[in-house]
């Protein structure tokens, strides 16, 4: 079991990426790499980060996108902006 | 029972991208190239066609050598091979191997299409043409022992009538992509294209239902497929195409296309591809230079669409679809300076992807007859050499190094962090405004139940 179940974040990015690049909800996982998520080319990455952004009412860096890896990294970059002030 | 006989349907490999060690080396290294580039994989489509033209009482199996090594002790009664040109070489190899044991060889593919009588030289029989209209008669005349060394079509297949390709050949190993065709030919006679001199003639189309029903069980058969229309120019009849649209946009997929340039003065179309799903549109602009583009093409088509590539391409990434240019350099008024000004209009017009070839006389086209007429042919460099990525011909005014250096540069100054950081800012901003008009036309629909036009 994960921690990441009960993490609106995480539900909300995940939703975001299932809808977006049409695959279920369930096969997204932290640790997968953004750059191999299914059906998820670096336009799509784009679309996905933006309705996230959208949704959470959020702005990330473009420098920071750079530096995430995995979905993992992009919840907890995602988290780190909502939590601040 | 008769034992069924087993047919062996082989994709020979090739080199993707650049043979030589400069393209190499990038391929490797650089992160946002890679990752633009790794769903431009797929299957051998002409096999998995020629497959769901073999009765059921053949054991049919599909190889890429590309994915998986060929078992040349393999059980085999009939192999049938297809290519490009640059898998050309390694065609003949394989069906060398096959021959040596007693094992029949067909070709068929583009390759054999562009340069049929070298071909024959290799196998036992070659077919010009269209698997449908000419795959049934050669297994008719295998069983009879009767194989014939060339097998021309005579008039176009129907497409409406041809069987949706035995995808299931292929579903088991992994292709990030999957490819769908909805018509074959382009109207267009650019002097160096090798894809649709085939079909100048007249172009085939399937019908919408048709296509629907394939994209339909190929959602069915991979796990949500990224779908590649391999059209040679998916926009030609705009009122079938926005029909096609229409009836993609509740299967819920993934695509993408190549087409020319026209399309982008149409509204319609523009959304209906965003709505269903298109992803990206690979166009050929070949060249940002009015020299190059004069008689390109026998109409002088691209050299009158030159002007709109500004407009078209903010026209078409402003509604979420990025643009994918095809560039080809070399050409006889292309000097050192065009390497600059290509990539400096990729940049400034942000294009979301990019192809940088040089330009290659692929034999059959009327490019390769100027070529050999002035012995400009590098005679050295085989087949395998022929990726579109390597230089395989004199240029005018560089050397053939000079022509793989200067495409490459262009490659490294396009996919790089820098550029692609002030790329992803560009597309940011076009996407918060698709996703907030979204937004807003939900809301008007939500609160109005009429959507807003
Ligand atoms: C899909 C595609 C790919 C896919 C799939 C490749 C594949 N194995 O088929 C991918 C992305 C992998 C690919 C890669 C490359 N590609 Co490519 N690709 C295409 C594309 C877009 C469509 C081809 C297609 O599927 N057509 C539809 C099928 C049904 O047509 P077909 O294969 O001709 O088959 C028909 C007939 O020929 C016949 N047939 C075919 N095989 C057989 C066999 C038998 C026995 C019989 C009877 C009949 C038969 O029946 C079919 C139905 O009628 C074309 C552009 C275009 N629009 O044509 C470029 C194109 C074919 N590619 C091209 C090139 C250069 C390459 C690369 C070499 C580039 C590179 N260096 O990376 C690589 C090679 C990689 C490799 N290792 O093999 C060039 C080839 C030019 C040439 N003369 O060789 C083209 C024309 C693009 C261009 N304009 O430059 N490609
Ligand atoms: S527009 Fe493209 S497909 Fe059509 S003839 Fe020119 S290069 Fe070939």
């Amino acid at each position: 079991m994960t921690t990441e179940t009960h993490d609106p974040i995480f539900d909300t990015v995940c939703g975001v990426i299932s809808r977006i690049a049409k695959v279920p909800p369930e096969t997204v996982r932290a640790d997968a790499p953004v750059s191999g998520l299914q059906n998820v080319d670096s336009i799509v990455l784009l679309e996905i980060i933006v309705t996230v952004e959208n949704e959470l009412g959020i702005e990330i860096d473009e420098e920071e996108l750079f530096a995430i890896d995995t979905v993992g990294e992009f919840v907890a970059a995602c988290r780190r902006l909502v939590a601040a002030p | 029972m008769p034992r069924s006989k087993k047919l062996l349907l082989i994709s020979p490999r090739a080199t993707f991208f650049g043979r030589n060690p400069k393209h190499q080396q990038f391929k490797r290294e650089s992160r946002e190239f890679q990752f633009f580039d790794y769903t431009w994989t797929g299957f051998a489509t002409g096999l998995i066609i020629v497959g769901s033209l073999t009765p059921p009482q053949y054991d049919v199996r599909y190889i890429d050598e590309n994915i998986e090594p060929v078992d040349f002790d393999a059980e085999a009664d009939l192999v049938a091979v297809t290519g490009m040109t640059a898998q050309a070489d390694r065609m003949y190899e394989i069906a060398a191997a096959f021959r040596a044991r007693g094992v029949p060889v067909v070709a068929g593919g583009l390759h054999a299409n562009l340069i049929p009588k070298e071909v024959a030289r290799h196998v036992d029989a070659v077919c010009v043409g269209e698997a449908e209209a000419l795959w049934p008669q050669v297994l008719h005349d295998f069983e009879q022992g009767e194989l014939k060394p060339m097998y021309r079509q005579r008039g176009r297949a129907d497409l409406t009538q041809a069987p949706r390709p035995r995808w299931e050949l292929a579903q088991q190993r992994y292709y990030p992509s999957v490819w769908v065709e909805t018509s074959r030919g382009c109207p267009h006679t650019c002097r160096f294209c090798a894809a649709t001199i085939r079909y100048r003639d007249k172009l085939g189309y399937k019908t919408v239902d048709q296509v629907v029903a394939e994209v339909e069980l190929v959602r069915e058969r991979f796990d949500n497929p990224y779908v590649l229309f391999s059209d040679d120019n998916f926009v030609v009849d705009r009122g079938r195409t926005r029909e096609l649209l229409k009836r993609l946009i509740p299967l819920g997929i993934k695509w993408s296309g190549q087409s020319d340039v026209s399309f982008y003065k149409d509204p319609e179309i523009l959304e209906l591809m965003h709505d269903s799903g298109c992803m990206m549109m690979l166009i050929g602009f070949e060249s940002v230079s009015t020299e190059t583009l004069t008689g390109i093409d026998e109409r002088n088509w691209k050299l009158r669409a030159l002007g709109t590539y500004v407009e078209a391409t903010k026209a078409i990434q402003d509604h979420g679809i990025g643009v994918y240019g095809a560039f080809t350099l070399g050409l006889d008024t292309d000097t050192k300076d065009s390497f600059e000004e290509t990539a400096a209009f990729m940049k400034d017009n942000y294009l979301a992807g990019i192809q940088a070839s040089c330009v290659t006389p692929f034999p059959g086209t009327p490019l390769r007859g100027d070529m050999e007429r002035e012995g400009r042919i590098l005679t050295d460099r085989p087949w395998s050499h022929y990726t579109v990525f390597d230089a395989v011909y004199q240029p005018r005014h560089m050397t053939p190094e000079e022509l793989e250096e200067g495409t490459i540069g262009i490659y490294r100054s396009f996919y790089n962090r820098e550029f692609s950081l002030r790329k992803t800012r560009h597309f940011k901003s076009i996407y918060r405004n698709l996703v907030r008009k979204k937004a807003e036309r939900d809301e008007a629909l939500a609160t109005t139940g009429r959507s807003m036009v």
